[in-house]
């Protein structure tokens, strides 16, 4: 199991749009996790995707393929979340 | 049991669509994407398949643009509370159901509208010229039965896409989808009413809208609140789905609509569409042979749903219908199905008719049985 601090979060508008990139995700073989969105980030959408951070190099591959319906996706530092994509 | 009112509601479920509810309700039941947690992702999970299962049958691009609604009126309501504005003309036909009816002569009242209404034959048939007759530059918004609750009449879709340009179309598909082709794009539809209970062979109570993208821009919601998004926000998101999905969903009824869309998705509409041909040109076929019966519609199955509609010379359709209940538990509709505009169209009003409507598992020896029944009511 990886540190929270390997994560990233990905954001989106709508559950709908969380569904969606779920599915597309996991279509790739990426591997993501359902989890509750962190407050600092937004309350958009109350359910955001957990991805690991090695992972961000085939989404923003598939992003710029095919661009995603999303806010964002998000690494926490010691500041607190940035976007990284 | 004979049950001969599908276009009431169909009867018999198929078994994924009651396993699917059974599921929803005993193994996740929790708020679509309200929580982060897994039972609460799970259902909305369930959501997201059922609204991508169905979005596939109908050849919807983005599932986005398909909202679940509590039904087929719900669906039709919001399209024209939402979309017409004061002074707009409205086209619309003599086949449709009060669903499309009342709310269009309330708003003919209340905004005010104003309301052509193309006249069909007396078997149901639209003539596509009529349209092109009837819409103008004014024109806002043109309202197509799809089929006929009454006689299953099918409206010439593709023809009247043709007649009326651009303008915008809200198609009531209630009667016809699952159990005939539909696809949005072809030919082009704005706006696509349908009912889960129906041939889409879900449960009572659920429904959908399809918006065609760019029109929600215009479109207004019937209601506003909680959507699950946005929640910093007091003010309505814009973003579909949920710009007309507020408050929490049906989500067994969303789960049994997708295992029915998935169902259907398996099976095949053109082939239930071609075993109800058979069925109804069987039911035709018979009924016409008995001296008493008056039937109603085209005779061509091709040009009609599985809905026969026939009265029978000097009886009250309700007395047919009892009988057909009591003495040989034959399940029919009789009155006027809550579409008196199709019924004065086919003569038939006050009055009414009896309706007998097979559905995807109707047999040859039902309809055979039925047949006999009315001849022995006949005398």
């Amino acid at each position: 199991m990886s540190d929270s601090s390997d994560k990233c979060v990905i954001v989106c508008e709508s559950v709908h749009d969380v569904m969606a990139l779920e599915r597309a995700l996991k279509d790739e073989g990426i591997s993501v996790e359902m989890v509750p969105t962190p407050r600092e980030l937004s309350s958009d959408c109350g359910m955001a995707l957990e991805v690991i951070q090695t992972e961000i190099g085939r989404i923003a591959e598939l992003h710029a393929q095919r661009p995603f319906k999303w806010r964002g996706l998000f690494a926490k530092g010691s500041e607190g979340f940035s976007k990284l994509l | 049991m004979i049950y001969l009112d599908n276009a009431a509601t169909t009867h018999s479920k198929p078994a994924a669509v009651i396993n699917a509810v059974t599921n929803y309700l005993t193994a996740v039941n929790a708020n679509p994407g309200r929580s982060g947690h897994l039972l609460s992702a799970s259902a909305a999970r369930i959501v997201f398949d059922a609204r991508e299962a169905l979005a596939k049958l109908l050849n919807i691009a983005d599932s986005r643009q398909l909202v679940f609604t509590k039904n087929a009126t719900e669906a039709i309501n919001i399209v024209l509370a939402g979309w017409l504005r004061p002074g707009d003309h409205v086209v619309t036909t003599s086949m449709e159901h009060n669903s499309t009816m009342r709310p269009l002569r309330y708003l003919e009242q209340a905004l005010p509208l104003e309301l052509t209404v193309v006249q069909a034959d007396a078997s149901g048939l639209l003539d596509p010229r009529a349209f092109s007759n009837a819409v103008s530059a004014d024109t806002r918004l043109v309202v197509v039965n799809h089929a006929s609750n009454v006689c299953g009449t099918i409206a010439p879709l593709a023809e009247v896409r043709k007649a009326i340009g651009d303008t915008p179309l809200l198609v009531d598909a209630a009667q016809t989808a699952g159990s005939l082709p539909i696809d949005v794009e072809d030919p082009a539809i704005d706006f696509l009413a349908v009912t889960g209970h129906k041939s889409l062979l879900g449960p009572q109570g659920i429904g959908a809208l399809y918006v065609r993208p760019g029109r929600e821009a215009e479109l207004k919601p019937l209601i506003r609140g909680g959507t699950g998004s946005r929640s910093e926000h007091e003010d309505q998101p814009a973003l579909l789905p949920d710009l007309f999905e507020s408050g929490t969903l049906n989500a067994p009824g969303i789960a049994g609509l997708g295992a029915g869309a998935n169902y259907l998705l398996e099976h095949g509409v053109e082939r239930i569409r071609e075993d109800e041909l058979a069925l109804t040109g069987q039911l035709i076929d018979g009924l016409a042979s008995i001296d008493r019966v008056q039937l109603y519609g085209d005779p061509d199955p091709q040009k009609r749903m599985p809905v026969v509609s026939f009265n029978l010379d000097g009886m009250e359709p309700s007395d047919v219908a009892l009988s057909l209940d009591r003495e040989y538990q034959i399940m029919v509709r009789a009155g006027l199905h809550c579409a008196p505009a199709a019924h004065k169209t086919l003569g038939t009003f006050p009055g009414g008719s009896v309706r007998m409507s097979p559905g995807h598992d109707s047999t040859a020896e039902e309809i055979e049985a039925a047949v006999r029944a009315v001849r022995e009511i006949a005398g």
